[in-house]
């Protein structure tokens, strides 16, 4: 029998991808999570574990679906680079993870249909007749948003005016 | 090979907590210079998406209100009855929230806001947890910097893909 050596994480929406074995830490559930303002809708929020406060990504929204909430946080570890201290970070998940065993032969393209992927994932695999992303957890937790688009209005909100008026 | 960091520190400081919705804005208490009503605010005439004027030291000051995800709203919700001044290096300004309090000493460790959730000019410099909330810090010039940044840009969804 084929040893282990893949997550499957399903996030909801028809949204799935896989994670090597090594880098699923813990499952939460039921978790209590705090929003921080001004972050991506696709990371709104932060959860506290193990003396860390950790951002909580939800994948089905960074790929266009609309935020839900989550009964399940997977805790995720991944190095920057090699050798150096893990860092850490949580995925929404719609139900508990299920393991699998992959190997090269199963290797495919990434889901066409959403360009994001090639953001977020490092390699495919085909599994039960689908393309399975495997996550790039580094990619995914350690880059920051990208800057907002914006256009010019023009005002001068830190100007203050010197009426006469007593405090 | 840098040693691992799940937070930047603590802070013993007193804070200034100012509630916004769901958000705890948290403040030095020495940031804030005077907690005023939001009734005593001018709303004449105000500067661009401000939504009105404080008086301080013989001057007026702009006011902003802000959501608890920090837009800028140019319209006051009935909650926000209290307006706190903040000072910074180029004047004051007033920031609108439904209740201020002050946090004698945070008992948590200060964090920094990950990076993956962490715009290049978010005002947001630390996150405290504190029992059930957390606090969110801040300082009125990086605040200050925010809402002029805010204000002289008009926002489209983060998500829509920058045109060409």
């Amino acid at each position: 029998m084929p040893a282990m050596n893949a997550w499957l994480l399903d996030f909801g929406n028809d949204c799935m991808a896989a994670v090597g074995t090594r880098e699923l830490l813990h499952l939460v559930d039921a978790p209590v999570t705090f929003a921080v303002p001004y972050t991506p809708v696709y990371c709104r929020r932060v959860v506290s574990w193990q003396e860390r406060l950790l951002p909580v990504m939800d994948i089905a929204t960074r790929l266009g679906a609309l935020p839900r909430s989550a009964p399940f946080l997977a805790v995720v570890g991944y190095q920057q680079q090699r050798g150096e201290h893990p860092q850490f970070g949580a995925l929404k998940l719609a139900c508990p993870p299920r393991q699998l065993a992959v190997d090269n032969s199963q290797a495919c393209a990434l889901p066409e249909q959403n360009g994001a992927w090639r953001e977020l994932a490092i390699s495919c695999f085909e599994h039960q007749g689908s393309p399975v992303p495997v996550l790039d957890l580094r990619r995914i937790f350690g880059n920051a948003p990208r800057a907002q688009c914006q256009i010019e209005t023009g005002a001068a909100p830190s100007a203050h005016d010197t009426a006469n008026e007593e405090s | 090979m840098s040693a691992p960091s799940p937070s930047t520190g603590s802070t013993g400081a007193s804070a200034a907590v100012l509630k916004i919705g769901g958000l705890d804005l948290a403040f030095r208490q020495s940031d804030i210079r005077a907690l005023e009503s939001a009734s005593d605010m001018d709303g004449n005439a105000p500067l661009e998406r401000s939504v009105g004027w404080i008086a301080y030291m013989r001057q007026r000051w702009p006011v902003y209100c802000l959501s608890e995800q920090l837009d800028v709203l140019d319209s006051v919700p009935p909650a926000r009855r209290t307006c706190a001044l903040l000072a910074f290096e180029a004047g004051y300004f007033g920031l609108l929230c439904d209740d201020a309090a002050i946090l004698r000493q945070a008992a948590g460790q200060l964090h920094e806001v990950p990076p993956a959730m962490k715009h290049a000019n978010t005002p947001i410099l630390g996150l405290l947890p504190d029992g059930e909330h957390l606090l969110c810090l801040s300082n009125p010039g990086r605040m200050a910097a925010y809402l002029e940044h805010r204000t002289r840009r008009q926002s489209l969804p983060e998500e829509l893909p920058c045109l060409p």
